[in-house]
């Protein structure tokens, strides 16, 4: 039987901001940590033996066990179970149970939940953690699947007790991240408990059956409870001053006792150089490199550019930062532009697979009409995208989209699939196959999504939850105006609205979902590919053919037609060759792209950064 | 004798020209019933820029700038980005006139009736959008976007018809189910052509593509080539098939039945004035 433990409510973003900046009393935290030798992967997507093999050597007491990763990896394809991963979570455990103990492989659906047990019996039994933290491509690892090892874990009361406390608060992780490749050194970190959420994803292979779970293997085996964590990250907003995020590095490294580590000496004996803001408009935070005695730097902290909290400390390559008006000079000496008109530049940090990760943000320079990349290493990069959130989704031909903060999900227009994705990689959670001709709209009303079959003429309601069926709508037409296709669904608060495209006859309507009946009926004004509402407002995914951008519009939904039409303006120019779908989770903007199968985020008007940092 | 008879007469023509204005009156009125924001939208920026390539062409055709009538939008020009649909850089001057209201194109057919000559030439455009409605889809109703207001076809006839003086008028009207308009000025001795971009019950597109890749509604695109003789980019449109070095109505109409793809062009002429009446000569 279960033993439900659990944690307090979570906190609010506001009370996790105060809690940031006001440190707790040492005596409230519980922290445990373990000191491991570093390695890395001696050969690509040998993440999974660098782990065990720095798992082993922090075994506790005299126990210590060093095997050669080339040993690890006959021993994982010798005892690997699922074929889709290079180690699965039976050939880690096979491993590490040579060197002693029982290992068990704990799977769970919840991080609170694993978490948990991460914590209880590291504080017991002080062995490190190996972990996986996601089996999709990212910036930071962009090989399919990635083991990293737990080192250290904190926490706002003692998990260890028996009976177990009934909850506790996730505070931050250390942990050792042997890097995606050969190239890349192993790194420390100690990730605050938010960003170690958006960190950590559950499996997402298909076959596999821990798909959807979040697995960790633990010595020694499994409790129940949970470690939950507070809040929500804050991703948009106005940014703090740069003094602000330089006092909240100071409280951080203090409240988190940061510098008692060795690798983060710096942060207790070296200085602050100039924060870097990085992705000003979304998930935007400052980089704060710390220097020893005018070296290089080699340790920074990471702050949230719209709270303060601390996201993250990391260890890195002795580098030196580039400065903005160093990157400006050097992307004009490129461009040829002696006398430029306006110049803007940024750091970004873009969500990519290959970039280099968040402590070396590349400064994108925009002359002109024309943008470039600037590294850190001052090579200057001709193409950049501006795009900083974009998700690459395995399906044949991306769709409609629909989403949450926490959930998003896409249709399939080619296999006829509605997919649940994650939010943090674009890999695929799970597929419903609704038996549906065409989908191609898709909109979610809080409990349930709606999606527009082009081809039966139907908005077909179901839980996203089972993939159940639910309400069957036909589609009306305005016949006054005419009908192309169907393009796009949304959910404005109480109805739903089709996008039709039919040329200068294109229309968005307001629909009844009990009836399915037209209540109001706009002409378009473009070429709708995709539509999404906050209620107040609506927006438009407007396709502007194969010369131009296809561009978002955004109206507000007045009573009178004519103060819609009067409200519209244009604010965002997309990237990709085929848009199909947009879509509002709450707080960003969503468009996808069927051409290139991705799904942008994007900050709508209403809330861009207000601390505008570009030189200009 | 004979001489001075030579002289005499292109003399009188000259001084005809000069001080009676009104003698080879051609005047138009151009709607374009929206207010264009943003440059190279699908569907939105076209408002402006087929209304500068119908200016252009009518520029081209003889029409003297104060005898084209341009209501658009707020009342003021859009300040696009393309040098080739700005209109100061095209005419030296703005083009529009008066601001798209119902009352403004009213007020604007008032204004030509007091110019207009017995002898006169009316040519009326129209661009936006269009509902069908009734038979066959054949009521239309057009639509004045930026205010918000509707002139049905009934209406349209009734405000042209302000114009009471006239040897012959066109209407060219580009919106969806704009066929609708044919019914209105289909009787015979009216002396009434129109053009219309598409059947009662078909919606009116953008051209799949153009030579300078601006946006332009399909029919605006190829209406304004085919009397032009040339496309925006200079290249020759072949649409003189009778060879006299000028395009008539009736010519433009088979140019377009030929080079749109998207919708079907209308004709109405029941006076049989189409393949005659040449926008570009002294007396269309």
């Amino acid at each position: 039987m279960r033993h439900p433990i659990q944690l307090a409510l979570p906190l609010a973003a506001v009370a996790g901001l105060v809690a940031a900046l006001i440190p707790l009393p040492a005596a409230a935290e519980w922290d445990h940590s373990i000191f491991v030798t570093p390695s890395g992967p001696e050969a690509t997507t040998w993440c999974g033996p660098a782990t065990a093999q720095m798992a082993m050597t922090g075994y506790p007491g005299e126990t210590d066990c060093t095997v050669p990763q080339t040993d690890i990896w006959a021993d994982v394809v010798a005892h690997r179970v699922e074929a889709s991963w290079d180690t699965d979570p039976a050939a880690m455990r096979w491993v590490l149970e040579d060197c002693g103990g029982h290992w068990p492989v704990i799977s769970r659906d919840t991080r609170e939940e694993l978490m948990f047990l991460v914590a209880r019996w590291m504080g017991q039994f002080n062995y490190p953690v190996p972990i996986v933290v996601g089996t999709a491509a990212t910036a930071e690892h962009d090989h399919d699947e990635h083991w990293v090892l737990i080192t250290g874990i904190r926490t706002d009361v003692d998990p260890t007790p028996y009976p177990p406390p009934a909850t506790v608060n996730l505070i931050g992780v250390w942990l050792l991240d042997p890097g995606a490749t050969v190239a890349i050194d192993p790194v420390i970190l100690y990730k605050n408990a938010l960003q170690w959420e958006s960190f950590l994803q559950p499996v997402t292979k298909p076959a596999s059956a821990y798909a959807g779970k979040f697995v960790a293997v633990i010595e020694p085996p499994q409790v129940l409870g949970r470690a939950l964590i507070p809040g929500d990250l804050v991703l948009s907003g106005p940014v703090i001053p740069l003094e602000r995020a330089l006092a909240a590095a100071r409280q951080a490294i203090e409240r988190h006792r940061l510098a008692e580590n060795e690798a983060f000496r710096a942060l207790a004996e070296g200085q602050p150089l100039t924060p870097l803001l990085v992705n000003r408009e979304q998930g935007g935070y400052y980089l704060i490199p710390y220097s020893e005695q005018g070296r290089q730097p080699a340790t920074a902290v990471l702050i949230n550019a719209y709270t303060g909290e601390l996201l993250e400390a990391g260890t890195f390559q002795p580098a030196r930062f580039l400065t903005a008006e160093e990157a400006r000079e050097l992307a004009l000496r490129h461009l040829g532009r002696e006398k430029p008109g306006k110049v803007a530049v940024e750091a970004v940090y873009l969500n990519e697979a290959g970039q280099r990760g968040m402590y070396s943000p590349t400064w994108k320079v925009k002359v002109d009409d024309q943008v470039v990349g600037v590294t850190q290493t001052g090579t200057v990069l001709p193409r950049i995208t501006d795009e900083i959130y974009a998700l690459a989704v395995r399906s044949k031909r991306l769709a409609g989209i629909a989403g949450t903060r926490d959930r998003l999900w896409t249709t399939d227009a080619s296999t006829g699939e509605v997919l649940e994705v994650l939010p943090a990689s674009g890999a695929v959670l799970r597929r419903f196959p609704l038996d549906l001709g065409r989908p191609k709209g898709l909109a979610f009303d809080g409990s349930r999504l709606w999606v527009a079959d082009e081809q039966a003429m139907r908005i077909q309601a179901f839980d996203p939850d089972t993939g159940q069926p639910g309400r069957s709508i036909a589609l009306e037409v305005p016949r006054e105006k005419g009908y192309g296709s169907l393009e796009a669904l949304a959910w404005d608060g109480r109805y739903l609205w089709t996008a039709i495209a039919a040329g200068y006859s294109s229309s968005l309507n307001q629909i009844d979902p009990q009836t399915g009946q037209i209540v109001r009926s706009l002409f378009a004004d473009c070429d709708p590919r995709g539509l999404a509402s906050d209620g107040e407002r609506l927006w438009t995914l407007c396709y502007n053919g194969r010369n131009h951008p296809a561009t978002v519009d955004e109206r507000l939904l007045a009573p009178e037609d004519r103060e819609v039409v009067k409200s519209r303006r244009f604010f965002k120019k997309t990237e990709g060759g085929i848009p199909s779908g947009l879509a509002f989770d709450g707080e960003f903007l969503w468009y996808t792209d069927a051409q290139s199968n991705r799904a942008v985020r994007f900050v709508t008007p209403g809330r861009r950064g207000s601390n505008d940092s570009s030189d200009e | 004798m004979t001489t001075h008879k030579t002289l005499i007469l292109p003399g009188l023509l000259a001084l005809c020209l000069l001080v009676f204005p009104a003698c080879t009156p051609k005047y138009a009125v151009l709607l374009s019933t929206n207010e264009v924001i943003q440059d190279d939208i699908a569907i939105h920026s076209e408002w402006w820029y087929d209304l500068v390539l119908q200016y252009q062409m009518l520029d081209e055709s003889g029409f003297r700038d104060d005898r084209i009538y341009v209501l658009y939008g707020d009342g003021t020009d859009f300040a696009t980005s393309h040098a080739a649909y700005d209109s100061v850089a095209l005419f030296g001057h703005t083009i529009t006139d008066r601001p798209m209201t119902k009352a403004e194109i009213q007020q604007v057919f008032d204004t030509v009736n007091d110019r207009m000559r017995r002898r006169g030439y009316l040519y009326v455009w129209w661009m936006g959008h269009g509902s069908g409605s009734g038979a066959g889809l054949c009521d239309l109703t057009m639509h004045l976007s930026n205010t918000g207001e509707t002139v049905t076809d009934d209406e349209l006839r009734s405000y042209i018809d302000q114009v009471q003086r006239y040897r012959k008028r066109s209407v060219s009207v580009m919106t969806c189910h704009s066929g609708g308009l044919l019914d209105e000025f289909s009787a015979v001795g009216e002396r009434n052509i129109v053009l219309a971009s598409s059947s009662c019950l078909e919606s009116s597109y953008d051209a799949p593509s153009t030579c300078n890749g601006i946006l332009q509604a399909e029919f605006n695109y190829t209406d304004p080539n085919a009397l032009r003789q040339k496309n925006p980019c200079g290249a020759v449109i072949a649409s003189d098939t009778s060879g006299d070095g000028r395009v008539s109505l009736g010519e433009t109409h088979a140019y377009n039945g030929g080079a749109m793809v998207r919708s079907t062009p209308q004709l109405e002429d029941p006076d049989g004035l189409a393949a005659t009446t040449i926008p570009a000569k002294r007396r269309p």
